[in-house]
C-alpha cells in the first residue's frame, strides 16, 4: 500500500491566472513523457526486474513520480481556477473546457487523453530499463521545452526542479543497468 | 498559512528531499556504508520534525503518528497541499 503526505514534494506557486500556460504544462500530468506515464510505467516493471535493489529503485522512483504528478496538478489546477471564461477561451482552452470545466483530466497539450500504449513492460530487464533511461530523457526535454513557454517565473521555478529531478532518475537508472547487466553476466556458466 | 507554519513546512521539505534522494543513492548503492548514515541520520531528523509539525498544525501523514495530534479533533482534511499556495497574485 501507500501512504500519503499531506504535502507537495516541492512548494509551488504561480503568479496568477494563466490558462495558456496551463494548457501547456498539462502534457507533464496526461501526455506521453509525463508523470502518469512515469510512475505507471515504473511501477508496473518493478515485478519482473530480477534483483531486488532494481525493484526498489523503480518502486521509488514510482513513488516519487507520483508526487511529481500532484506538482503538476497543482500548477495547473491554480492556473486556471480563477481564469475567466474569456481567458479560457483567448487561450484555446475552451474545448478542454466543454469536456472537464476546471477539472483535471490526463491529456497531453493536443487534448489526446492518456493511453497505456505510452509505456512498455516487455519482461526484458535490460528493455525494461533502457526503456526507463530514455522515459527520463525525453521528460527532462519537454520541461525544457516548457521551460522555453512558461511567462511565469515562479512555475519556471518549479518546472526547472522538475527537469533536475529527470537528470538524477536517469543516472540512478544507469546504475541499476550496469549491475543487472554484471548480474545477468555472472549467472552464465560454460 | 502562518509565517511560522509555512517554515517548519519549508525545512520537512527539505530534509525529506535528502531523504528521498538518499534511498534512491541506496537502491543501487546498498553497500555504501557512509550514504547509509547519513540516511539514518537525515530519516531521524526528519521523524522528529514531523512530529512536531503534527502537534502543532495536525498529521502529515494519515493514521495518528502521535496521539497529541488528534486531541484537537479530525484535522486531516484541513487545506490540502494544492491549495492555499500563495504568490503573487
Amino acid at each position: 500500500m501507500w501512504l500519503y503526505q499531506r504535502m507537495l514534494q516541492y512548494p509551488v506557486k504561480v503568479s496568477g491566472p494563466n490558462p495558456a500556460l496551463a494548457k501547456n504544462i498539462i502534457t507533464q500530468y496526461g501526455g506521453p513523457d509525463g508523470e502518469l506515464a512515469a510512475s505507471m510505467r515504473y511501477l508496473t516493471q518493478r515485478y519482473t526486474m530480477p534483483l531486488k535493489e532494481t525493484q526498489g529503485l523503480l518502486t521509488d522512483v514510482g513513488t516519487e513520480e507520483l508526487a511529481h504528478l500532484e506538482i503538476v496538478a497543482a500548477l495547473v489546477y491554480n492556473l486556471v481556477k480563477d481564469a475567466s471564461i474569456q481567458q479560457i477561451k483567448a487561450a484555446g482552452l475552451d474545448p478542454y473546457y466543454a469536456d472537464h470545466d476546471r477539472a483535471l483530466y490526463f491529456v497531453n497539450a493536443d487534448g489526446n487523453p492518456w493511453t497505456a500504449a505510452y509505456i512498455q513492460s516487455k519482461g526484458d530487464p535490460i528493455t525494461d530499463l533502457h526503456e526507463d533511461m530514455a522515459a527520463e530523457q525525453k521528460a527532462r526535454s519537454t520541461y525544457e521545452y516548457l521551460i522555453d513557454l512558461s511567462d511565469d517565473p515562479l512555475v519556471t521555478d518549479a518546472l526547472r526542479w522538475l527537469r533536475e529531478r529527470e537528470i538524477v532518475h536517469f543516472q540512478r537508472f544507469g546504475e541499476a543497468l550496469v549491475r543487472t547487466q554484471e548480474y545477468l553476466d555472472n549467472k552464465k556458466f560454460y | 498559512m502562518s509565517r511560522n507554519r509555512e517554515a517548519l513546512l519549508r525545512e520537512i521539505q527539505e530534509i525529506q528531499f535528502t531523504t528521498v534522494e538518499l534511498q534512491l543513492f541506496l537502491d543501487t548503492h546498498p553497500e555504501n556504508r557512509s550514504a547509509l548514515a547519513d540516511y539514518v541520520e537525515y530519516s531521524n531528523k526528519l521523524h522528529d520534525l514531523i512530529l512536531q509539525y503534527s502537534k502543532l498544525y495536525g498529521p502529515l501523514i494519515g493514521f495518528g503518528i502521535t496521539s497529541e495530534e488528534l486531541d484537537k479533533g479530525y484535522r486531516w482534511i484541513n487545506s490540502w497541499p494544492w491549495e492555499d499556495l500563495g504568490g503573487n497574485r
